[in-house]
């Protein structure tokens, strides 16, 4: 076992994407843990490791870690409040420190409140929500800033949202399969939301769940498909963007994400897919920046030239939070596809894409060339930064 | 669901009192000098734990601006200017800009804090164009009031 060879993710699951599903968050959260258990060949009782935001229900009942650990019958070794990539790192940390051996990391999130939600109030942010700013608008307010000190375009948001739309018509499971292909002046036509996001710019909103399965190199041996293996990444955190003023101070986080490449033995120009965080088509732009792709000012033109499916660095092959899925925790999505392409486990509109088989045609395939490395970024919203570094043997 | 009206902590309250009687405040570190906002425990460049609440010019310009379209919540009414002002002082401050036609909106423009109570214990912070800034009201010019209906002071949308 070499050290970027100690930990990796092993299983991988989502359930059916789709508005007002009417399931609850548990109901969500436990087909997921049992498909991602599945898709690795491993069972519940080989579960010692829970990594999931909480949310506990005003009767006692819902998704948090200790009502999981009764389920499986209280095997839970080790717990963290977190999800994606920040989650996948945790779970690895506790790994390589033999606090566990197998971890689960669920995320759901369904419109079908009811009484299995907490009664908790949505905490009100002092200094933000008075203005009546909500999340398009603080990161409108970036992109905003950055147009204004480099230059980038409407033009150049709207072509990142209609090439990560692009994926998502063409991937079965997206909620914008199917749809029609938008051109940039389609997507700059579209409803304002908050200037200058329109609303294909923005995130989806919908339920779902999903779930990944990381595991110590000794365990992935016996799972079902070759692992992929977690050989870095980076958790910074800066502040939070939801209450202090939205500034470009995300910049800073530059020097730590050159400094996980380095950790990692990876060069920028090695890396074939890009997960960036979708959450509005200005995430890749300034996310190529952050990650050191590109100068601060050049994500722009960067991103619009190497994020398509054939281009230097795909991004969000799926269809990301854009087309694909935004239940409200789409982070572990940005691992999963990952996986999917790695393993040519790739759903498009290629004939035989079942057995694997793709013709790259790009009016149906969505299948990346051969991708052995990428980057899975975790939401890059609220004022943290994180990736995870993932590689195929 | 009301109008989310800000709750103050021991630490923020000396900034709605100040607020209250018609200053914008900010805490000023004992040790290095520097303004700061949001309210916090520590000056995030010395790390000092001292500092003071003084009064400021209530002066700043854009730094990035945003009109928005689809309001959160329905006590705002869309569309309306949202902004990142940049206090004469140093810090930023998300806020309102008020009386200013959405496409005169433009980062360097100059702009006042123009409090407006809210009720008896909170007054709010938007700001507006300088003087030197303002243009003459016409007819058409589109006003951005996201506090209607609960800013009784403020005039009706054309």
């Amino acid at each position: 076992m070499t050290p970027d060879r100690a930990v990796a993710i092993v299983g991988i699951y989502a359930t059916r994407q789709e508005r007002a599903s009417g399931r609850t968050l548990l109901s969500l959260t436990m087909e997921a843990i049992h498909g991602a258990l599945d898709d690795a060949g491993l069972t519940l009782a080989d579960v010692d490791g829970y990594i999931a935001h909480q949310f506990p229900a005003g009767n006692g009942t819902g998704p948090t870690d200790a009502n999981i650990a009764y389920q499986l019958g209280g095997n839970i070794g080790f717990f963290a409040d977190s999800t994606g990539a920040r989650g996948v790192l945790y779970a690895a940390g506790a790994i390589r420190q033999g606090l566990a051996n197998v971890v689960i990391l669920p995320a759901a999130g369904s419109s079908a409140h009811g009484t299995e939600l907490a009664g908790f109030a949505r905490p009100r942010y002092e200094f933000t929500e008075w203005t009546g700013s909500m999340t398009a608008a603080q990161f409108a307010l970036q992109a905003r800033r950055h147009m204004h000190e480099y230059g980038t375009t409407r033009e150049q948001l709207a072509q990142i949202a209609a090439i990560i739309h692009g994926n998502g018509v063409k991937n079965p499971a997206a909620l914008c399969f199917a749809g029609a292909e938008m051109t940039v002046q389609d997507v700059l036509a579209a409803r304002m939301i908050a200037d200058p996001f329109t609303r294909p710019m923005c995130s989806l909103v919908n339920d779902g769940a999903s779930c990944i399965v990381v595991a110590s190199a000794e365990r992935a041996r016996d799972t079902r498909h070759a692992p992929v293996w977690v050989i870095g990444g980076s958790g910074q955190t800066r502040g939070n963007t939801y209450f202090e003023a939205p500034s470009l101070h995300m910049r800073a986080a530059r020097s730590g994400m050159l400094a996980a490449f380095e950790r990692a033995g990876v060069r920028h120009d090695d890396i074939d897919i890009v997960m960036c965080y979708d959450h509005f088509a200005y995430g890749p732009l300034y996310q190529f920046e952050v990650l050191g792709f590109c100068h601060f000012g050049e994500g722009g033109a960067y991103a619009t030239e190497v994020m398509g499916l054939d281009g230097k660095h795909p991004v969000c092959p799926d269809g990301g939070n854009l087309a694909y899925s935004h239940f409200g925790l789409p982070d572990n999505f940005k691992q999963i596809e990952i996986v999917r392409q790695f393993r040519n486990d790739v759903a498009d509109l290629c004939p035989d894409a079942a057995s694997g088989a793709h013709t790259y045609d790009r009016r149906v395939c969505r299948k990346v060339r051969d991708p052995k490395l990428a980057v899975g970024c975790g939401a890059m919203t609220d004022g943290r930064h994180s990736i995870t570094l993932l590689a195929k043997d | 669901m009301s109008f989310p009206a800000p709750i103050p902590s021991p630490l923020s309250r000396p900034f709605w009192e100040a607020a209250r009687r018609g200053e914008l405040a900010l805490q000023r570190c004992r040790d290095c000098g520097r303004f700061r906002w949001t309210p916090q425990y520590l000056c995030r460049h010395c790390h000092s734990q001292h500092y003071d609440w003084v009064a400021t010019s209530g002066r700043g310009a854009v730094y990035s601006y945003t009109v928005v379209h689809r309001a959160p919540l329905p006590d705002f009414q869309a569309p309306y200017a949202l902004a990142v002002v940049e206090l004469e002082e140093g810090p930023l401050m998300l806020t309102n800009i008020l009386d200013c036609p959405f496409e005169e909106l433009r980062i360097g423009m100059r702009v006042e804090v123009a409090l407006r109570p809210l009720d008896a214990e909170i007054t709010l912070y938007p700001f507006r164009p300088s003087r030197s800034e303002q243009r003459p009201a016409t007819p058409d010019s589109r006003r951005a009031h996201p506090l209607q209906p609960h800013d009784p002071r403020a005039p009706a949308p054309d």
